[in-house]
Formats: C-alpha cells, sequence, structure tokens
C-alpha cells in the first residue's frame, strides 16, 4: 500500500457525519382541534384550573416552557404556573441533532423499495 | 418463411406478456385492496388486526435478510444486552397486538443516519445513532412500534406492483431486441433494427414505469407512513407506554429533517417544466413525471404533518385519562449505558469523527483518534477500514494492510459500504479489474446482495468489458427490479 494512495482519494468523497449531543428546547404555539386542560400539578388526575379553547394560536407570543416533568410543560397563566399535557398543544421543539447524511459510496442507492424505515433516507 | 418468423417473434412477445400478467395479477389485487385501507378516522387501527399474521410475498428468509442489511449498510452491532432489551419490547407490542406467529427479530445497524427500517421478513434495524435521540423505553417502543406496524399492516406487499411493472418493461425491451435479432438476420438487409412503433412501445413501458416507481409508489408509501404511526400508537397504548413516544420520535425526525432539508433541485425542475412547455407529447410526459417527482417523489410525509396527525388521533381516539404521562427509562438507561454497547458505541463515534477528520486533511488527528477509539471494534468492518485509512494516512503501511485485512475478514462483522469504498479507491487508482474482483467477492460474501451489482457492473464497464457489464446488467434488470434501472444506467455509461 503506497503512501496515501487510500487516503488522498478518500479524501475526496467522504463525508462528516454524526455527532451526539441532543439538547431541547420548547415553547407552546398554539392549540388543536380541541380544548387543552390546564392542569394544577403534572398529573392528570390533579385538579383543571382552566383550559385553552380549541384553535388558540399563540404564534405571535409562543408561550415559553418553565418546566418539563414526563408528557407536562409547566407554563404561565394569568401569572400562575400551570401544567399542559404536549400531546394536547402545538409545540416548537428544538433538538439539537448535529448529523448530516454521509457520502460512502452507495448512500444514495435506494434501499429495496419493499423496507419501511420510520424517517426518508439521505437523497 | 419471413411470414413464419415474424409469427414467431410475435408469439414471444405474447408470450411474455402472458407470463408477466400471470405472475402479476393476484398481486396488483392485493395491493390494490391494502392501498384503500382505512386510515384511523372511524375506528382505531389496531381493530382491523386479524389474529393470524398473513407472511408477505417478498420474504427472503432469515439469513439472506440479514446479508442484505449487511451489503446496504454499515454493518450490524450485536450486543446481547441490547439486543434482548429490543428484542423484549418488541414481544411486549407483539402480546399486545393480539396478533400471533409474527416472524423477525429488532437488531441495531452500524449506519449514522438517523433512521430504522424494517423488511418483509419482519425484521427491524434501528440505527445506533438513532438510539442517541431515544431517551426512555416509550421512545424506543415508539420506533419499533412503527416498523411493526408495517409488518402488521402488510406494507411491503404493496410494493409488488412496483417491481412488476419494472420487471415487464424489461422482460419486454430484451424479449424485442431478440425479436430485433432474428428478424435481422431473417430479412437479409430489407428493413433492420427497431421498428418506429416498437420504439413507442418501450417508451410507453417507460412511462408507465416512470409514474409507477417515481410518483405513484411513493405517494402509497406516504398513506402507510401515515397507518404505522397511527397502529404504532394503538401498539404503545395497548401495551402500556407513554404514546408521547411517537411525538418525541417525530421531534427528532422533523429536526433531523429540517438540518438536512433539501429543496427541490431548481435547475433540473426548470428543465423539466421547460420540457413541459416545448416538448412533444411524450417529451411533455416526461417533464412532467420528472417535475412531480422532485415535488412529491417523498416516501413519508414531513414529520409536521406527521405529528399533527399523531395527536388529532389520540385526541379522537382516547381520553387523557386512560393514557400514560410517565416514562420509563430506568432499564432503558442501564442497557444504552452497558459497557460492552457503550464501548462499539466509542469505536463507531470515534471511527466517524476520523471520517471528518480525513476528509478535511487532518491525518495526524483522525489517526490519534481512530487509534484511541477503534478498541474492542477492530473486528468491525467499518471502524477497521477507517483504522486503515488513518493509518495510510501517517505512513503506518503495514498496520493499514492488517487493519483493512480485519475490515474486510468474511468471519467477522462486514459491510457492504466497506467494499463499495475500496473499490471506488481502487478504481480512482487505475485498479478497475481489482475493484470488480472486490465487489464480485462482496457480492459473494453477502449471498448474492442485489445492492452490490450495480458496482460490478461499473467496474466490469470501467475494465472495457462492455458486453460482461451488459451480461451482469441484465441479470440484475430481471432478477432485482429495485436495482434494475441503476445497473442499466452503471451498463450503459460511456
Amino acid at each position: 500500500m503506497k503512501k496515501g494512495v487510500i487516503w488522498g482519494l478518500a479524501v475526496a468523497a467522504m463525508a462528516a457525519t454524526a455527532s451526539v449531543t441532543a439538547d431541547e428546547a420548547i415553547s407552546v404555539v398554539g392549540t388543536l382541534a380541541r380544548p387543552a386542560k390546564l392542569y394544577e400539578a403534572p398529573d392528570t388526575a390533579s385538579k383543571v384550573i382552566d383550559s385553552w379553547p380549541a384553535n388558540t394560536s399563540f404564534e405571535a407570543a409562543p408561550k415559553q416552557v418553565k418546566g418539563v416533568r414526563d408528557s407536562f410543560v409547566q407554563v404561565d397563566h394569568n401569572g400562575a404556573p400551570v401544567w399542559v399535557l404536549i400531546r394536547s398543544i402545538k409545540s416548537n421543539r428544538q433538538i439539537r441533532i448535529a448529523e448530516a447524511c454521509g457520502s460512502m459510496p452507495g448512500d444514495n442507492m435506494p434501499r429495496s423499495a419493499a423496507t419501511r424505515g420510520v424517517g426518508e433516507p439521505c437523497k | 418463411m419471413r411470414l413464419g418468423a415474424r409469427k414467431g417473434h410475435v408469439f414471444i412477445l405474447k408470450l411474455l406478456a402472458v407470463g408477466v400478467l400471470v405472475a402479476g395479477c393476484q398481486s396488483v389485487q392485493n395491493t390494490a385492496q391494502k392501498i384503500v385501507e382505512r386510515d384511523g378516522d372511524q375506528a382505531k387501527l389496531i381493530s382491523r388486526l386479524q389474529p393470524d399474521y398473513v407472511p408477505s410475498k417478498l420474504a427472503v428468509g432469515l439469513e439472506r435478510d440479514l446479508m442484505n442489511k449487511r451489503a446496504d449498510s454499515y454493518g450490524l452491532i450485536s450486543v446481547p444486552e441490547m439486543s434482548d432489551h429490543l428484542n423484549g419490547i418488541r414481544d411486549r407490542l407483539l402480546r399486545a397486538s393480539g396478533v400471533g406467529n409474527v416472524p423477525g427479530r429488532v437488531y441495531v445497524s452500524a449506519d449514522p443516519m438517523l433512521n430504522a427500517m424494517t423488511t418483509p421478513d419482519g425484521n427491524i434495524f434501528v440505527n445506533w445513532n438513532l438510539l442517541h435521540y431515544l431517551a426512555s423505553e416509550d421512545d424506543v417502543a415508539a420506533v419499533i412500534a412503527h416498523e411493526l406496524a408495517h409488518n402488521l399492516l402488510g406494507h411491503a406487499d404493496s410494493t409488488i406492483y412496483g417491481q412488476y411493472v419494472q420487471k415487464t418493461r424489461w422482460l419486454h425491451r430484451f424479449g424485442l431486441e431478440i425479436v430485433v435479432n432474428m428478424r435481422d438476420s431473417a430479412e437479409n438487409g430489407h428493413q433492420k433494427g427497431v421498428k418506429k412503433g416498437e420504439v413507442s412501445q418501450l417508451h410507453n413501458l417507460q412511462l408507465a414505469t416512470m409514474f409507477a416507481t417515481k410518483v405513484v409508489s411513493p405517494s402509497w408509501q406516504r398513506t402507510q407512513e401515515r397507518a404505522a404511526d397511527l397502529l404504532g400508537v394503538d401498539l404503545l397504548v395497548a401495551a402500556g407506554y407513554n404514546p408521547d413516544g411517537m411525538l418525541n420520535v417525530l421531534s427528532v425526525l422533523k429536526q433531523y429533517e429540517d438540518n438536512n432539508r433539501k429543496g427541490p433541485d431548481w435547475n433540473k425542475l426548470g428543465n423539466s417544466l421547460l420540457a413541459v412547455a416545448k416538448g412533444d407529447n411524450r417529451m411533455k410526459l416526461y417533464g412532467g413525471i420528472s417535475a412531480m417527482e422532485m415535488v412529491w417523489g417523498h416516501d413519508h410525509p414531513d414529520a409536521e404533518t406527521r405529528t399533527a396527525d399523531v395527536q388529532a388521533y389520540l385526541s379522537r381516539h382516547y381520553d387523557d385519562s386512560e393514557l400514560s404521562s410517565s416514562y420509563q427509562k430506568t432499564n432503558w438507561d442501564k442497557v444504552r449505558r452497558h459497557a460492552s454497547f457503550r464501548k462499539l458505541l466509542v469505536a463507531y463515534e470515534g471511527a466517524l469523527t476520523a471520517h471528518k477528520l480525513l476528509e478535511s486533511g487532518q491525518a495526524e488527528a483522525a489517526y490519534k483518534k481512530s487509534s484511541a477509539t477503534i478498541g474492542t471494534a477492530r473486528n468491525h468492518a467499518y471502524p477497521a477500514f477507517i483504522y486503515a485509512m488513518s493509518l495510510d494516512s501517517v505512513g503506518k503501511y503495514k498496520e493499514a494492510q492488517v487493519a483493512l485485512k480485519q475490515a474486510l475478514d468474511p468471519a467477522q462483522e462486514g459491510s457492504g459500504k466497506v467494499y463499495d469504498k475500496l473499490a471506488s479507491i481502487m478504481a480512482g487508482n487505475g485498479r478497475p479489474k481489482d475493484a470488480w474482483q472486490l465487489m464480485n467477492s462482496g457480492y459473494e460474501r453477502f449471498g448474492k446482495a442485489p445492492q452490490m451489482v450495480p458496482g460490478m457492473v461499473r467496474y466490469q464497464r470501467m475494465s472495457g468489458d462492455r458486453q460482461r457489464a451488459g451480461e451482469t446488467a441484465r441479470m440484475c434488470a430481471l432478477n432485482y427490479p429495485d436495482y434494475s434501472d441503476y445497473c442499466m444506467d452503471e451498463a450503459n455509461r460511456t
């Protein structure tokens, strides 16, 4: 194997790929087609203090999430902290993912059409 | 004599057409039934499941399925603790589904892309890098539930139609070539070559194939992805998992999509639309299909739409009080932090970083990273391959050769992408025959995996053996419909 034989050619074709750090920031941007219940505590058995009407948009001023407990996020409502189920609202979740599709040969080849993935393959 | 020869030609074509139709009609009928599936608006999708699993017609058997995956990927990562845990989740979901005799297991794939996939054999492959972003067992269960849902809904079989159309197209073309050759020799100089009507037939078949594979098939798959998400939610709930796991996975995929989003290739789109505007009728169709492919050719709806669909489904069919709102983390944390799994992940992450460093010309740093992290993964193809390249880049040629041998050792965990990469390096160094031999050995090693064939055709052609490249491409076109266009393109490239 001569010096740089592999390396020299590899440089042109190889690609950056992954990082593993993940971080998440959430804000509430609206409600769904049903009203969203606002709970006193992060528990569906706890008291429902109020609710946000269906199809309300907070896009102009997204509600900042103060805390997360399992499926609940905590936000301010009329000056008081309340808990709402994340599945009952529209949220803007920012997750830090430093990953890009690679360019190893064959990365752009179609997978067998009979396979089914959870996400779109690299194109 | 001439008339008899013509009758013979027509007979051959008819025979081919009938053969394909007989083979294809039942599959097309099954596919049509599956396309018109309810989407969960009226009832939960889990209520549609039958107690007995119907195996896929496209199943190839466990060994071959695993070989295909190795040929198509960076390899498999086998750690018993992780494997047991993932399969335990699958078993729990299956029990909740009420469906029996479902084949398959869950495997960890060494691929870095954030994805998971399932095959017609029911095997599920989760890429290791996706596991990083799954914070709880409920998130992991959501990925497995989505893939399992594809199997339970029999989605793989809908692909049979696209494969059938592809095969018909190539059979027709090769049949026509035989007819033309026979006619040319029989007519002794009268009218040689392909006739105008035959060219038209070929173009029509090509158009039908393009439409089926580039536009219709992705569109069917988008419907199937939605159904898999929704049935996945049912399975999570039935198995006692938090269904928000599905929303968490979709959030990761949305971010991934945002990071890697590529808009349409506007030049290509412009050219296609120009063909629509200026071309003759056939060119208009080609341009139109090509433009449709760019705009609608994705086989998954975007993650934002999928999130909204899952939320609407949960709201329609479930009350908050019957759903779990806590996450199961303890066991998952223990498993993913298990020493053997961590060591392998460190090696793969190190290989990826070294890969990046090599790309940016930092040979010494790549070598340091690779040698510091490879550890127990010396017998894993991808880390060993990157290690070999790093060693080579700093002048440690003997060690590089040893590492390269390990990367290609048939007794160890293999990766088709390593063969592909090394072959491209060889061909770039003016050794296309060696590249061809390497791809051929990979083809054999991975149980004649179709994924290796386009590369074989490429290096046969680059070696100057166009005849063999053509023969291999024809074999590929008839036996491996998913790869036929790639093989034929490789053979015809100048």
